[in-house]
């Protein structure tokens, strides 16, 4: 998909998003909607405006700055990051997601995230940390089964002597776990 | 005043108190860079043990643990992205950066000694302003509030440099997110689809931990990179560089503790909007305002001199009329109330000497604070060098459970997801993850002073009240302030111009 059609569709989404927003405001009374309301009206405005701007520009021009638009019609372009004194001549690492090296590209990015929330919601938080990490790790290759396990073991160790020892908290033992108390008490 | 001032610091030189506060600051550092817990947190956790101790010990206790928080919210912020608490959501903006760019050292060196200062111009102004602060705080009230908050919302600007439509619809969507849950005014379900768990709305620190942190790790997956790569770590910033530069920039800091101070004054706006207006008016006042958001050390030094300060703001509506200045000093009030105080006009009469117990402690804990955060902030720096394939796991792991552990429901883990995902998408078509979280921030406190002020003064109140109307001034001419600067450069930009042809 090109980049001009998947602005487009996330600029479609966003003025969605305010207009289905919009709707559910009128539904309140006339005190509660006090502020929403202008808020959705200015949304529907902006992601209309954004989408009708993006689409009369050419594709290398899709961003335009707030100053030059408010501030002087144009006459100096949009300021790039300008090096603090002293910092020397080390640039930032580009904050863009453009760079994909791992294979699947955005997609396993989703995917760990997904993972991750699956087996906290089947395992509970403490044992999906174990699980997620020793997994990640050998996965990638980064070390052996043996030292992922060992780093997986001191990471979830860690995290419960920090939350569910010394601050209490309360750990879900998760879906699995409920499924399982049904056949064995434990 | 003397002889308080002195039996308030003889009170605390007892090896308890010196010993309660030392575990308080410790506990308080701990606590300040596990993500989404800050020093509402620590403080809580510490109320069971207010029982039975002296009373200045508990004090320390207390308080240093919270004042610790306030520079371990700001580590995370610094090196990963990931705030620590909403208090220290600004420093992710130039912190973050500095990381990025090998300066982490600096930005803590920066940081730790930003908030001492502010802790100790806090302090010297609670104790000063004690004898006459009560006409001060009566003078203000929901109408100035109401300004604070807009004045946060001028902020939007400065981060909307790469799209206009973006910038704005992304505030304006922090906003409408801010309002999901039942309106505090009406007691009307907004947003909430039905969904139990949204009755009480999105969870700022969850949503945060989402937006930064998790679409953070999702971009160093794909990056195949640690986040700060080992030659850029070997540079030539260090950690006294950010005190000095600190310490060079003392107008900023004296500027920003005031403004501090004037926040934690009003009761209920709260860190995370102080944090937010320090940030705004770095940005207004600076000569460079573009270099914002890239890594300048200003952008790190004025939240966290706000914050520091802040705390010794909160402190006076507390002790002078028992109206807590935000959640922590309701804490405070509770841990008074335990150990039979009266928190009130007759505190300053009759427990002076407490009073200036809590000065000292403010000031002693933010040295001890910076002095601890000096010495560890170069083995800190380091962390943002660790391999990402170790990174990714590790910090995705503490993400999800600080998410679950915030409020203890597993909802909030999805809904850390669903920000991560969200944060990740924005970043990638640009739309200001900044001004989506400054839009939720400020938009609850500017709808709930807004009803009160509309109940209180009518719907003319800007005009009635002086004092607003000299705010709302302010808030126009430093929204105007950037386009202005800009007609001048432009302006002397073509004269250049047509001088050199």
């Amino acid at each position: 998909m090109s980049r001009r059609a998947q602005e487009n569709l996330v600029g479609v989404i966003v003025l969605a998003v305010f207009v289905v927003m919009l709707y559910l405001t009128f539904g309140y009374s006339s005190r509660a909607r006090l502020v929403p309301l202008p808020v959705c009206i200015l949304g529907i405005i902006l992601a209309a405006a954004q989408l009708l701007w993006q689409n009369l520009r050419s594709a290398d021009e899709l961003r335009v700055s707030f100053l030059d638009v408010f501030g002087s019609r144009g006459a100096i372009k949009t300021p790039t990051a300008a090096p603090q004194a002293g910092s020397g001549p080390v640039q930032p690492q580009s904050t863009e997601v453009d760079v994909t090296r791992k294979p699947g590209g955005e997609l396993s990015a989703f995917g760990i995230i997904a993972i991750l929330l699956a087996l906290v919601f089947v395992v509970g938080p403490l044992p999906s940390v174990f699980l997620f990490t020793a997994g990640y790790l050998a996965l990638t290759r980064h070390c052996s089964l043996a030292r992922a396990i060992l780093y997986a073991f001191l990471c979830a160790a860690i995290l419960y002597g920090l939350f569910g020892f010394a601050l209490g908290v309360q750990l879900n033992r998760g879906l699995l776990s409920g499924f399982i108390s049904n056949f064995v008490d434990f | 005043m003397l002889e308080a001032i002195g039996s308030g610091l003889l009170a605390l030189l007892t090896p308890q108190a010196l010993l309660f506060m030392l575990i308080g600051i410790l506990y308080g550092l701990v606590i300040g860079i596990l993500p989404g817990l800050g020093g509402v947190v620590a403080m809580t956790l510490l109320l069971p043990f207010t029982y039975g101790h002296e009373v200045a010990a508990t004090l320390a206790l207390l308080l240093g643990a919270h004042i610790a928080t306030l520079w371990g919210d700001s580590v995370t912020s610094i090196l990963f992205n990931v705030p620590g608490s909403s208090k220290s959501l600004a420093l992710v903006f130039d912190g973050y950066p500095m990381t990025l760019r090998g300066e982490g050292e600096r930005a803590l060196g920066a940081s730790a000694m930003a908030v001492l200062l502010g802790g100790i111009i806090g302090a010297v102004f609670l104790a000063a302003c004690i004898p006459f602060v009560r006409p001060i705080i009566l003078a203000l009230g929901p109408a100035e509030y109401l300004m604070v908050s807009l004045w946060g919302m001028t902020l939007i600007a400065t981060f909307s440099a790469g799209s206009l439509f973006k910038g704005l619809t992304a505030a304006a969507l922090g906003v409408l997110i801010a309002f999901i849950g039942m309106d505090p005014v009406t007691a009307t379900l907004r947003y909430t689809f039905g969904v139990m768990h949204l009755l009480d709305g999105i969870s700022f620190p969850v949503a945060m931990i989402g937006l930064f942190a998790v679409s953070e790790m999702m971009k160093l997956h794909l990056r195949g990179d640690s986040i700060v790569s080992r030659q850029v770590s070997t540079d030539k910033s260090s950690v006294w560089d950010g005190v000095w530069d600190t310490l060079r920039r003392w107008p900023l800091v004296i500027r920003s503790s005031i403004l501090g101070l004037w926040i934690g004054v009003l009761p209920g706006v709260g860190g995370s909007a102080a944090g937010i207006a320090a940030y705004a008016q770095a940005v207004q006042t600076s000569k460079h305002p573009e270099t914002f958001g890239t890594g300048n050390v200003d952008g790190v030094i004025a939240p966290d001199a706000t914050l520091g300060a802040n705390e010794g703001g909160g402190l006076l509506p507390t002790l002078a009329f028992g109206i807590p200045g935000g959640d922590s000093m309701a804490l405070l009030l509770i841990a008074f109330i335990n150990m039979g105080i009266a928190p009130g006009p007759q505190m300053l009469t009759n427990n002076l000497s407490v009073v200036f117990s809590l000065v000292w402690i403010i000031v002693l804990a933010s040295v001890i604070t910076a002095i601890i955060g000096i010495i560890i902030s170069p083995y800190l720096a380091r962390m943002p060098t660790i391999n990402e394939d170790l990174m990714v796991p590790l910090v995705l792991s503490v993400c999800f459970f600080g998410a679950y552990a915030t409020r203890g429901e597993m909802a909030d883990v999805i809904v850390c997801a669903v920000f991560g995902v969200l944060g990740f998408l924005m970043e990638k078509y640009r739309y200001s993850r900044a001004n989506l979280v400054i839009g939720m921030v400020l938009a609850t406190m500017i709808e709930r002073s807004l009803h009160v002020s509309l109940m209180m003064y009518g719907k003319d109140f800007i005009f009635t009240r002086p004092l607003t109307l000299t705010l709302f001034l302010l808030v126009v001419l430093t929204a105007a302030w950037p386009f202005l600067r800009r007609r001048k450069q432009a302006r002397a930009q073509a004269a250049l111009e047509k001088g050199s042809l």
